[in-house]
């Protein structure tokens, strides 16, 4: 609904004079850069038709603004090079002009030691949307200034970045947002994000838009404007590059023709950079390194021009690739920063591990860095094997650097590991834990193709096996996974099935993990994989902790018990507590939920300390509604109970109440009964 | 001005005794007629469910989308039977206290605080204790809630301890306990402190100077071993009195010009 505005009888103050000088000075700076591009905003009602690619209507881009002002928030997502930063100063200078006062947040400026600091200043109060401000705001204002404005003064703070920064703290960055809009009078915010499912506070009150690819009539004015001719448009790939504003920019100024995304940004740096073979290589170590050590897009010049070479750092600077400041600087767009790191990972397999993964990406937060790796692998073999590792640290990950190379028809991944991805993302979308059929379900909307629709609109696994069916069973390595995948719902396990969880091959590895929990597995069987997992190596111990959640037995509760608590990986301990999530959801008695449950709370001390797994706990809870035990409130509301019991800062204590809060609310049949 | 309540009655009585009848399209809002500018004197809606942050959250949602200069949350609490207090009888708070908040160590039990506002001053001082000595109020009950036993409310103010418990078993020992700490308590509920604490986080905002009051019918008595039975056959007109006291709230600010500062 549109919410009122405040009216006062207040004439404009000196704080607004003067604001407007230093906004002024701020918005008119910035030139739209030329040529000048047309966008569109598509508006979704949630992620879910968001990541479908259903819109309610596609928009101009002054929309952005009209809405915010109307439900006070919106996120403006969009792939990497989508022109979310050009849209956004648009916006500021379209504000700024009809009399309202923007303020531009850049994230990209975030800095390593701002975690810190951001995770010190209390969650509940405005303190984090000042510290935002204070901080990373161009011009610099400060949250005060703005409140000191008349009230019949519109603001809107438009925050450019969001996946700049780690995923956890993005997510309380919207909820400082949210409390801000909330809170101070006549505020709104505009937030540019990657196509990332957010926890949303205040949820209904969040205008959701994605931008769309430039239309074939946009590219083609440009293109004209620029050769006198659309010859190039011809090749569909190019088309489909072409469809990014990046990458058409890039086209317009560089003149050339590039046949990916990476090729486009390589060319930009070797000829405008003018960097040789040999520098370009030592530009992509320091990049890694930078990604590294400050987990951050802005990075330490030292240490970058000691990595890199001198030479090289000079080189950025003159070319205007990078910008400096005190001591640090930036990639005047993430996507070169995120080039230069993709190809010391593309070139560096032992690398292609859960690690590397998540220093390029920012802690899973933007999957550009592993699509452009993707890219840059010439056999499919190699694209496969890359797959699979991105694959094994995050499907989504996997699915969004597949799904990107594939609308660009720049990858070499093959038919066959497209399938794998497709089938083993399908399966999750009967997870019992929610946000992980959530993530499936996501991951698979943003694959492009028939096939993935086929897989995401599939009733049942059933169909989806049936879909495997038709494909031939060739490569040898294929034929195996399929003939394991398809496997039979409650058929029995054989022993040389078990063995399967100590496969090398992640694929076949982790397919048997999955593909265990629904097999009939023997008593036996299972004492088996109890006694294997203290000897077994991380990832095998990993795969048999997931295998046990599906087997509702109290040795298989006391083992992971256990597990959940001292095993030395972190991996292992996390995959642990999601097990014994499952196994009490799964558990015939309540007895042994409870065993399950007050084993946890009785440790609970441990879990507070250990934050991944604590996390995937507060996931995990949330199952599936249609299958959860009438009891799941009062069995699972232990933990809860014990971690507010044992937290005494009041913040915290707050997050519990509100944990405890929405869980009764999902389950509240229960409550009733 | 926002009225809040939070039961499903509560929230009838308080339409009927204000007649907000009218529903804003597409939201939780109640109001006397809809209005293009979506400026109105009086808004009624109801919390999503029992409970401080529900509360919290409904109040949050009325500021921002109005910026009321007033807050009332209105409906029932249990009495604690001081002060004279009985069933029927109307509770505004001039003090909201939270019993939650404790730490248990080494054998001790600790409050612990967090900030929130507290009842206007204003409101109580100018509005409520007119109300008090003239009873002008209980004319605003309607007939159709009719009393259960006989006899005439009174309006009492004093404290209100707010948590996330409905208090209602006399032998229970943490309601005991909370009753032994919060001894001059008159009432007892679920929502207060989370009107409290959202009302003071609006005060960040220089400017804005909401204020806010609790007014509660009492449809029971804590500690009496008829508890249950007592609230059903209480609530319903315990509602209808709270909501006749904010009426009388309302109707008298909406008359008084605004103050001359």
């Amino acid at each position: 609904m549109p919410r009122t505005e405040w009216r006062s009888t207040q004439s404009p103050s000196g704080a607004l004079r003067q604001l407007h000088s230093k906004i002024s000075e701020g918005v008119e700076s910035r030139a739209d850069p030329e040529p000048h591009f047309s966008y569109r905003v598509a508006w979704s009602g949630d992620y879910d038709l968001l990541f479908r690619g259903m819109s309610s209507d596609v928009t101009d881009v002054s929309e952005l603004h009209e809405r915010a002002k109307r439900s006070g928030r919106v996120i403006l997502c969009a792939r990497g090079g989508g022109a979310k930063t050009v849209i956004l100063h648009r916006l500021a200078k379209r504000a700024f002009h009809s009399g309202d006062v923007p303020v531009l947040v850049n994230l990209k400026k975030w800095t390593e030691p701002l975690y810190k600091r951001w995770t010190d200043l209390r969650e509940d109060g405005l303190e984090r949307a000042a510290f935002l401000m204070a901080e990373l705001s161009e011009p610099r204002i400060a949250l005060h200034e703005v409140e000191s404005l008349p009230p019949d003064t519109p603001r809107v703070i438009l925050v450019d970045g969001l996946n700049e920064v780690g995923l956890r703290t993005g997510n309380s960055i919207l909820a400082a947002l949210d409390a801000l809009v909330r809170r101070s009078v006549n505020t709104c915010t505009i937030v540019t994000d990657r196509l990332v499912r957010r926890d949303l506070p205040n949820a209904d009150r969040w205008q959701l838009a994605t931008v769309q690819p430039l239309t074939d009539e946009e590219i083609g004015r440009h293109v004209k404007a620029r050769f006198h001719s659309t010859a190039i448009l011809d090749d569909p790939q190019t088309r489909a590059l072409l469809a990014t504003p990046y990458f058409l920019d890039v086209l317009l100024r560089e003149g050339r023709v590039a046949s990916s995304g990476s090729q486009a940004i390589h060319d930009y740096f070797v000829r405008h950079v003018s960097l040789t073979s040999a520098e370009l290589t030592s530009a992509s170590v320091a990049a890694f390194r930078a990604y590294t050590d400050d987990r951050t897009r802005v990075f330490n010049i030292a240490a970058f021009a000691r990595d890199a070479g001198e030479a090289v750092w000079q080189k950025l600077l003159a070319a205007g690739a990078v910008i400096a400041m005190n001591g640090t600087a930036y990639f005047t767009h993430h996507l070169k920063h995120d080039y230069l790191a993709s190809i010391y990972l593309s070139a560096n397999q032992d690398r292609w591990e859960r690690n590397a993964f998540g220093i390029i990406t920012l802690g899973a937060s933007s999957f550009d860095a592993v699509a452009l790796a993707l890219e840059q692998l010439r056999t499919p073999e190699d694209a496969d094997l890359f797959v699979r590792r991105v694959y094994d640290w995050n499907p989504y990950a996997a699915a969004y650097a597949a799904a990107e190379g594939l609308s660009r028809l720049s990858v070499k991944v093959s038919e066959q590991m497209q399938v794998v991805l497709l089938a083993m993302l399908g399966e999750r979308r009967w997870d019992l834990i929610e946000t992980s059929a959530q993530r499936a379900t996501d991951a698979l909307s943003i694959f492009p193709g028939a096939d993935a629709r086929r897989v995401r609109e599939a009733p049942s696994l059933e169909a989806i096996c049936e879909f495997l069916r038709a494909f031939s069973p060739e490569p040898d390595w294929f034929r195996r996974w399929r003939d394991l995948f398809i496997r039979a719902t409650g058929s029995p396990a054989s022993d040389e099935d078990l063995g399967l969880l100590t496969e090398a091959d992640s694929i076949i590895g982790w397919t048997s993990a999955n593909v265990l929990k629904r097999l009939a597995l023997t008593e036996q069987q299972l004492h088996g994989l109890r006694a294997q997992l203290p000897q077994a190596d991380p990832t095998t111990r990993w795969r048999v902790a997931h295998v046990l959640g599906a087997f509702p037995t109290s040795p298989n509760a006391a083992l992971l018990l256990a597990v959940a608590q001292d095993d030395p990986d972190e991996w292992v301990r996390y995959g642990a507590i999601r097990s014994l999530v499952e196994l009490a959801a799964l558990a015939p008695s309540h007895e042994l939920r409870h065993t399950v449950f007050t084993g946890i709370a009785n440790s609970v001390t441990s879990l507070i300390a250990d934050r991944r797994r604590l996390e995937e706990f507060e996931r995990a809870i949330f199952i599936r509604r249609d299958r959860s035990p009438a009891d799941w409130v009062r069995a699972a509301g232990i933990v809860i109970e014990a971690l507010y019991n044992q937290t005494v800062d009041v913040d915290r204590r707050e997050h519990w109440v509100r944990l405890a809060h929405a869980f009764t609310t999902k389950y509240s049949s229960q409550l009733a009964m | 001005m926002a009225v809040v309540t939070i039961t499903e009655g509560e929230f009838r009585a308080a339409q009927t005794v204000f007649g907000l009848q009218e529903n804003a399209p597409g939201t939780a809002y109640f109001v006397e007629a809809v209005s293009s500018d979506n400026n109105y004197e009086v808004v009624l809606r109801r919390a999503a469910a029992q409970g401080n942050i529900e509360a919290g959250q409904a109040v949050g949602a009325s500021v921002e989308d109005f910026r009321p200069e007033y807050v009332l949350l209105v409906g029932t609490a249990g009495g604690s039977g001081k002060d004279h207090g009985q069933v029927g009888d109307v509770v505004v708070a001039d003090v909201v206290e939270y019993y939650e908040h404790r730490k248990y160590v080494g054998g001790r039990d600790l409050a612990r605080r967090t900030p929130c506002d507290q009842p206007s001053l204003f409101l109580r001082e100018r509005f409520v204790e007119p109300l008090r000595v003239d009873g002008s109020w209980l004319a605003h009950i309607p007939a159709a809630y009719a009393r259960p036993d006989p006899g005439v409310p009174k309006l009492l103010i004093g404290e209100i301890v707010a948590g996330e418990k409905l208090l209602g078993d006399a032998d229970n020992a943490y309601q005991a306990a909370v009753m032994t700490v919060y001894d001059k308590a008159l009432a007892f509920d679920m929502e207060s402190w989370g009107i409290a604490k959202e009302i003071y986080q609006h005060r960040g905002t220089p400017g804005y100077n909401p204020q806010y009051l609790v007014i509660r019918g009492l449809s029971d008595i804590v500690s009496d071993p008829v508890n249950e039975d007592q609230r059903v056959r209480w609530r319903d007109y315990a509602s209808a009195a709270a909501a006749a006291v904010a009426y009388k709230v309302v109707g008298v600010l909406v008359e008084t010009t605004e103050p001359e500062w």
